[in-house]
């Protein structure tokens, strides 16, 4: 037989402990020949785990792979040694028992193969190398049925912790050795290795912090990930319910939270069209996994208290936030249909965010609308009123062209649904417990809406004139990215009420960043023959220059409204990175950049006379940091028309023109 | 960027993700239940190599015991050590949900 008809013939006998159990093992003369045997399953796997990963990096262009995989090795031996040594024991008279001592001699076969044939292909050895880990991994539950089916005294009981490391270090091996000819890594699990072991209930608050820490961490999870959080969380919620006896408010309120995360990991599991584009992170997920084993193994443990609660019910909001975080970095891909019908994948990119996520759901329509901006008819707002939905596009980043997705942008609503009934269960059980949170009575109707949305979204009916105050940044990871980072830069402008002469520093960078976007606009748009929208930015360009010099350096001494300078530091990135490498912009972006420069001045115009006209206290300050002059140069610029100054107006205009007209060579 | 293929899935085990998904999203299920249902999910899609996804499938309802029907005669049909190992796992899930009485 060859190594893998052996592997196998082992994973046969090991999947009927895993489906049958191990209750018949309860007659003591089997125990010691099943415990044997698991201890030579675990020392087989090991030594032609080893084998297999000595001939595959001696091939060479494993190394990575070979990397990731080898810990499992010791992991294996650790958790053979973990259990006290058993006698040896007569033959074995129980299936379970029988099961073990022939998946033993077939692991053990399988190794003895492994060694015996030599080097082979690296297709067969990574092969081996996922089966072995995938049996490894199926030995921690196997180790665990071992020792719950026989719990009298004196009983062996692996260690735990071993068995959780195992499982940890076979699914990094299994999907390292997987994943040999694909282009994208996204499949590539990191080992998992901030988690800290909980043993006594007093480390549970500890642990979910520490939990939100990792989540705060992560790079973006991964939809399995996502499922596994909300699963554990789900479990604990339960935990906590039935430690808590019998008080109805408190019961209702942390079953309404356990069916909550166990709605969000339904959702998780059932949509197809969004996959992450990453490779994610298990600490989290293994954070929650080792309170839970710990409450499982404690029944007796009581441990609700207020920080407990507090934590939990924090971490939904945490989740939320990670899926916010990563949406903003093009962490998440959909699907969708490609000119010939076929499916294919492209990034979603982040477009118009959320309505304001305190309102009380209204209305349960979904509804989408195309917003002309500057004559393109690129964004697509997915919209119900005042529930948090987002809206997305997709952008191909070859051809530049917009594409949509359907069904993506619906799972993604199902998920942003199911997020936030998560936040809302768990503000109404912080409510119940006593540490009352304003906003709480919402917590009652965004399940029932989200029932009533989810039917809705099937049905797109698409309305016009809805507009969105934008809540996050675009990358601009390519010129053709321009001229949207400059839109959302004015949308962003738009919904900044608060600029401030602490924030003058700020809005000093954002000017500048606009002025070198339309030095670098016109010059472009004159080199491809429109002298005059040319001549109109770079006059534009000038006078914004000035402006930007005469703002006080010294009044930057806070922070203000973070967004617009994270945007205008993407449009900076990459126009600076076109100067270095000498590329000059094409006319279809400058065009399009050129249609979207007057809106972002006019927006920088807007918010200096915004706060000039509203506050009388900045205005003094205005006064004394010699923003005054500023103001009125900006009002000069923009608001007053002369015929020898350019306005953002006449720029409009003629941009506009030869765009009409198809002129663009 | 890469187009990931679909998992060959035997139809019991197609149907069988149908029901799980279906038990794990309907919440007048038990919680214990569902807890299970969502674990033998992970437990079958852990199973599905890098590269791949898992088909989408139409929710059914249906119970655990039946379930447990689907996925039996599915693990006679797996062909690979991962597949059988992922079979049983989900069956070792819902095993342990409603352990068979004596």
């Amino acid at each position: 037989m060859r190594t893998s008809e052996h592997l196998a013939a082992a994973a046969g006998h090991l999947a009927a402990l895993l489906r049958e159990g191990q209750h018949d093992l309860v007659e003591e003369p089997d125990l010691g020949p099943a415990v044997e045997a698991r201890d030579r399953v675990a020392a087989g796997l090991a030594q032609a785990l080893r084998t297999v990963l000595d001939q595959l990096d001696a091939l060479g262009g494993h190394h990575d792979a070979v990397e990731a995989a080898a810990p499992l090795v010791p992991a294996l031996l650790a958790c053979a040694r973990s259990a006290p040594v058993v006698p040896p024991g007569s033959l074995p008279t129980s299936g379970a028992a029988a099961e073990w001592v022939a998946a033993a001699s077939e692991v053990e076969a399988a190794a003895r193969q492994a060694s015996q044939v030599g080097p082979t292909s690296a297709t067969d050895l990574r092969a081996a190398g996922v089966d072995l880990a995938t049996l490894a991994g199926a030995l921690a539950d196997l180790d665990t049925d071992l020792t719950a089916a026989v719990p009298t005294a004196g009983a062996p009981r692996s260690d735990p912790q071993a068995r959780e490391r195992l499982q940890r270090h076979a699914r990094v091996a299994v999907t390292a050795l997987d994943g040999a000819d694909l282009p994208d890594q996204y499949h590539l699990a990191p080992p998992v290795l901030g988690v800290a072991p909980v043993t006594e209930a007093h480390l549970i608050p500890i642990a979910l912090r520490r939990v939100r820490v990792l989540l705060d961490r992560s790079p973006g999870l991964t939809a399995p990930q996502h499922a596994a959080v909300a699963m554990e969380l789900a479990r604990l919620a339960h935990h906590l319910r039935r430690r808590l006896g019998p008080r109805p408010g408190t019961d209702a309120a942390l079953r309404r939270l356990t069916n909550a995360y166990l709605g969000l990991a339904h959702v998780w599991n059932a949509i197809t069209h969004v996959r992450g584009l990453g490779p994610g992170s298990w600490d989290a997920p293994a954070q929650l996994h080792a309170i839970n084993r710990f409450l499982t193994a404690r029944p007796e443990v009581g441990l609700i208290d207020a920080q407990v609660v507090s934590r939990l019910t924090a971490l939904a909001s945490r989740i939320a936030a990670e899926f916010d975080r990563a949406q903003s970095r093009e962490h998440w891909a959909a699907a969708y249909q490609d000119a010939t019908g076929r499916m294919a994948w492209a990034p979603l990119w982040p477009d118009y965010g959320p309505a304001s996520r305190g309102e009380t759901p209204a209305v349960s329509d979904l509804v989408s609308a195309e917003v002309h901006l500057a004559g393109h008819a690129v964004h697509e707002i997915w919209h119900d009123r005042n529930l948090p939905v987002e809206g997305y596009r997709l952008g191909d980043p070859i051809e530049d062209r917009r594409i949509g997705s359907p069904y993506g942008v619906a799972e993604l609503t199902r998920i942003r649904i199911a997020l936030d009934a998560t936040i809302a269960a768990g503000r109404g059980l912080q409510t119940t417990l006593g540490s009352a949170l304003p906003d709480s009575a919402r917590s009652a109707s965004a399940t029932a809406t989200a029932r009533q949305v989810l039917p809705a979204s099937t049905a797109v009916v698409p309305v016009a004139g809805l507009t969105a105050v934008p809540q996050r940044v675009i990358a601009v990871r390519r010129p053709s990215d321009l001229p949207d980072g400059l839109n959302r830069l004015a949308a962003l402008l738009r919904g900044t009420s608060d600029l401030s002469p602490l924030s003058l520093a700020q809005w000093r960078q954002i000017a500048r960043t606009v002025a070198v976007a339309a030095q670098h606009t016109g010059q472009a748009l004159y080199r491809a023959g429109h002298p005059a929208p040319a001549a109109a930015l770079v006059e534009q360009a000038r006078l914004l220059a000035e402006v930007v010099q005469a703002v006080p350096k010294a009044t930057s001494t806070g922070r203000g409204r973070c967004l617009p300078l994270a945007e205008a530091q993407q449009i900076h990135r990459q126009l600076a990175s076109l100067r270095q490498a000498g590329i000059s912009l094409e006319p279809t972006h400058a065009l399009a950049m050129a249609s979207a420069l007057p809106m972002c001045m006019q927006a920088l115009a807007d918010s200096a006379h915004r706060t000039n006209a509203t506050s009388a206290r900045l205005q003094a300050e205005v006064t004394t940091s010699g923003l005054s002059p500023v103001s009125a140069r900006l009002a000069t610029l923009t608001w007053t028309t002369r015929p020898a100054t350019p306005t953002v107006a006449g720029i409009h205009r003629v941009v506009a023109a030869p765009q009409r007209r198809g002129r663009l060579r | 960027m890469t187009t990931p293929s679909t998992y060959p899935e035997s139809p019991p085990r197609a149907q069988a993700r149908a029901m799980l998904t279906w038990v794990l999203g309907n919440d007048t299920c038990d919680v214990e239940e569902r807890l299970a249902a969502g674990d033998a999910l992970a437990a079958l899609r852990d199973g599905v190599p890098a590269g791949m996804v898992l088909a989408p499938v139409a929710e059914m309802p249906g119970s655990l015991a039946e379930v447990r029907r689907l996925l039996e005669d599915a693990a006679g049909l797996e062909t690979s050590v991962r597949g059988t190992i992922a079979v049983s796992l989900a069956l070792r899930h819902l095993r342990r949900a409603a352990p068979p009485s004596p």
